[in-house]
């Protein structure tokens, strides 16, 4: 059910794309906090934090290795 | 007199200098090739190894420019603000929506006004951020000097000469420049725009300064029967359409010359603005077909 | 078509002047100028990086400082080199797994060497908890042809009890003149856990002579990344990952355990009996995330970033995240950043907050906290100010977490019903991160 869930927001996703960006248009998509990987320090203190403390982990990006985190 | 010529800048550049000493002769045209193929090199928007293209592809990224590059940027933002705007570096990507072709060949559609709309969002000197000598343009803005490089590199070919130099004339391609006047008196120079179109103005003599013209007659963009010329406005994004084909202007200095002919260019009425500026100038206008 | 003539401005005499300081001010440079003629422009080496601190801290539990610094040199032809390194101190108490009581109760230190006692009422904390952990990672990037970037990178990590060693790997494609994004990327990571006086028997009972595995242990973990980015408009950025997880080894958690209460029937029933069992969950983990994250640019209104992540795994925990921060510029240089996260997890199969006495023991079984029924919720404000228009900047951000379950559980029975089954958990987290 999860799977088919997931597949339904995945094509409904992509029919919400609209007509291709020129370059020329980037520009608001061109600022620091537009981009994933803007804040990768505070995104890895986060994933620390709340590997540490919760069952979950991953789903963005590679975390940088493991910890014996108790 | 000895007279010498070569290829750059895509133009027929010549070199006259007031001598009979083929020695003399040769020491001053070789600084000068070289001089003009160093700018040629550093300006040209279609090579991939200078700071031309280090700009154009910085991605909003800052770029540090050298001391030649950062006074034209300082130069280029004074007269954007003295033209209101009209003569503004980062108009060339206007360039790639619009198609000029000659006069025997069928012009095609212009580009709708949204197209226009969307390019003009790059251009624009207010856009820059310049904090000499830091540059940062928008991501999809471009720099393009070729309005002004040819007109400059005659001035610094010109400075090359001291007053104890003998006379010379640089011409790169129609944009030229004299050191100071020959033994015979004066120059004697043939506007070639005016010289095609029979114009019985087209010799001048000149005992100073220097000479350039904005326009061409044969590169225009013809629509609904009305004939544009190749210069667009930086505001608009439209080719002008004030029926004049070519401007050409005397000043003290080459980019003098070739700034006033541009901005003169693109006023409504430019023979009224060269006069107000108490600029030489000639003007030839595109002949309406029938 | 203009109205009335426009009076032209004399500009010719300041236009020349203009040209007279474009011309003579550079003539000094002249003479370098010819002899870099033919030199390629320079390849200016672009250096970036941050140095930041964390300071967390939980009431009356552990408190963590984390100093990191960041380096990153970026080179001609968009390849980058990063590096970090992060040392983590870590004191205080953590839970350890058994069941608060209305009796004082003794537990083994994991050296085995020491005792230490909760008193009644209190929650059941390991106070003997010190690690320092240091990490060093590095990665580089690099394009791969016209639509392509590559990346690779490792990572090593020491503290006193675990080692941990880890290479990654990723391929990106650009598509759909650079709206579309799509990126595959693999890690394997190598650990190696060496508790505190040896592994214990996961199950066995502890006692100052617990009996052991044996001194060092090992762990594998792999994953794979799936993601697809889009930019969906000019305002409107979204990131779709999907995650696979596979650990195996030690998985145990080697400084926790069940506490063995009395049956029901019997006049201290919910009591500690005074046995407890150490920690045991399976030897292998496959987990999946699925992760969904957007930014929205409002224009002068700020950004809003939103994200959801959908996690299960084969241990029965599933679990929902959501995040939302506003990022909003308050003037050229300041800017304030308040967000906000939402957690819900549902508890491992093998978790249990006690063994009941007499009952036969589960093949796995843990009471760590950290696998049980719970939710989380962080609330936090970032204050920034930019220090120039080229990256450079400082940002403070304050954070309250808290995390809760079910202090009564419908297992509890007798004396156990008056006891809090799930200790509240709150923690101040401060940041500060300095880039440049």
């Amino acid at each position: 059910m999860k799977y088919v869930a997931a597949l339904v927001f995945l094509v409904a996703l992509q029919g919400c794309a609209t007509a291709p960006v020129e370059p020329w248009d980037k520009d608001l998509l061109s600022e620091e906090k537009m981009t994933f990987g803007s804040d990768a320090i505070q995104k890895s203190y986060e994933q620390h934090t709340y590997f540490s403390k919760e069952a979950t982990s991953g789903g963005s990006g590679f975390s940088g290795g493991g910890c014996g985190c108790n | 007199m000895i007279k010498k010529t070569f290829s750059c800048m895509a133009s027929q550049c010549e070199v006259l200098i007031d001598t009979e000493d083929p020695i003399i002769f040769e020491s001053y045209f070789s600084k000068i090739q070289t001089e003009a193929y160093r700018l040629e090199h550093k300006y040209s928007r279609y090579r991939e190894d200078n700071i031309v293209y280090q700009i154009n592809h910085s991605s909003g990224n800052k770029v540090k420019l050298d001391d030649e590059t950062s006074s034209l940027i300082d130069f280029s933002l004074q007269c954007y603000k003295m033209s209101d705007g009209l003569f503004d570096i980062t108009s060339g990507v206007l360039r790639k929506i619009w198609s000029f072709k000659k006069t025997d060949q069928e012009n095609t559609e212009p580009p709708d006004s949204q197209k226009i709309k969307e390019c003009l969002k790059k251009v624009g000197m207010h856009r820059i951020q310049w904090k000499s000598p830091y540059l940062k343009l928008e991501p999809g803005m471009e720099i393009d000097f070729g309005g002004i490089v040819k007109e400059y590199a005659v001035d610094k070919c010109i400075a090359l000469f001291s007053k104890e130099s003998p006379a010379a004339l640089i011409n790169f391609g129609g944009d030229l420049s004299v050191t100071k006047a020959p033994r015979s008196g004066s120059w004697s120079v043939a506007i070639e725009e005016l010289f095609n179109s029979g114009d019985a103005r087209a010799h001048i003599d000149i005992k100073n300064g220097a000479i350039a013209t904005s326009g061409d007659t044969y590169r225009f963009f013809e629509h609904d029967k009305k004939r544009y010329s190749h210069i667009l406005n930086p505001k608009t994004g439209w080719p002008v359409s004030n029926g004049v084909a070519t401007i050409t202007v005397q000043a003290e200095t080459c980019t003098l010359a070739g700034i006033l002919a541009t901005v003169s260019h693109l006023q409504n009425n430019p023979a009224q603005f060269l006069k107000e500026q108490e600029a030489q100038h000639w003007i030839t206008n595109y002949n309406r077909p029938l | 078509m203009q109205l009335k003539p426009k009076t032209i401005k004399k500009i010719k005499s300041s236009l020349a002047l203009a040209t007279t300081v474009l011309l003579t001010g550079v003539s000094q440079g002249h003479a370098q100028d010819t002899q870099i003629a033919d030199a390629p422009p320079p390849s200016a080496t672009k250096w970036t990086g941050a140095i930041a601190n964390l300071y967390y801290s939980e009431t009356d539990r552990v408190t963590a400082i984390e100093p990191v610094i960041n380096l990153n040199a970026e080179f001609s032809g968009e390849r980058k080199w990063s590096n970090k390194l992060v040392v983590d101190t870590l004191t205080g108490a953590s839970h350890n797994g058994a069941v608060m009581s209305r009796n004082p109760q003794t537990f083994t230190s994991p050296s085995g060497s020491s005792n230490y006692t909760i008193a009644p009422g209190n929650v059941t904390l390991d106070p003997t908890f010190k690690d320092t952990r240091i990490a060093l990672s590095s990665s580089w990037s690099q394009p791969l042809g016209e639509n392509y970037e590559w990346s690779v990178g490792g990572n090593g990590s020491k503290e006193y009890d675990f080692t941990s060693l880890s290479v990654n790997s990723s391929i990106s494609k650009n598509l759909n003149n650079k709206n579309t994004k799509l990126s595959l990327g693999v890690s394997g990571e190598f650990d190696s856990i060496n508790p505190v006086g040896g592994a214990p028997v996961g199950l066995a009972t502890m006692s100052p002579t617990k009996p052991t595995l044996g001194t060092t242990e090992s762990k594998q973990v792999f994953d794979l990344l799936l993601g697809w980015t889009q930019v969906m408009s000019r305002s409107w950025i979204v990131q779709l990952n999907y995650n696979l997880g596979h650990s195996s080894g030690y998985m145990n958690d080697p400084y926790k355990f069940t506490s063995e209460v009395v049956a029901p029937g019997a006049g201290n029933a919910g009591d500690p009996t005074g046995t407890y069992f150490y920690d045991k969950r399976p030897d292998s983990r496959t987990k999946h995330a699925l992760f969904i994250d957007s930014k929205y640019h409002l224009g002068g209104w700020g950004i809003v970033g939103t994200s959801y992540r959908y996690f299960f795994d084969d241990w029965g925990v599933t679990s929902h995240t959501a995040d939302i921060s506003y990022h909003v510029p308050i003037s050229s240089r300041w800017y304030v950043e308040p967000s906000f996260r939402y957690y819900i997890q549902n508890k491992a199969d093998f978790y249990r907050y006690f063994q009941v006495q007499g009952q036969s023991l589960p093949q796995e079984m843990s009471s760590d906290y950290r696998l049980g029924d719970m939710t989380a919720m962080t609330i936090g404000l970032e204050f920034g100010r930019k220090l120039d228009s080229y990256g450079k900047e400082i940002s403070f951000r304050a954070q309250l977490y808290t995390q809760q379950g079910d202090s009564s559980p419908s297992e509890a029975y007798g004396f156990l019903t008056s006891q809090d089954l799930y200790p509240k958990l709150t923690a101040v987290i401060g940041q500060v991160i300095y880039k440049f």
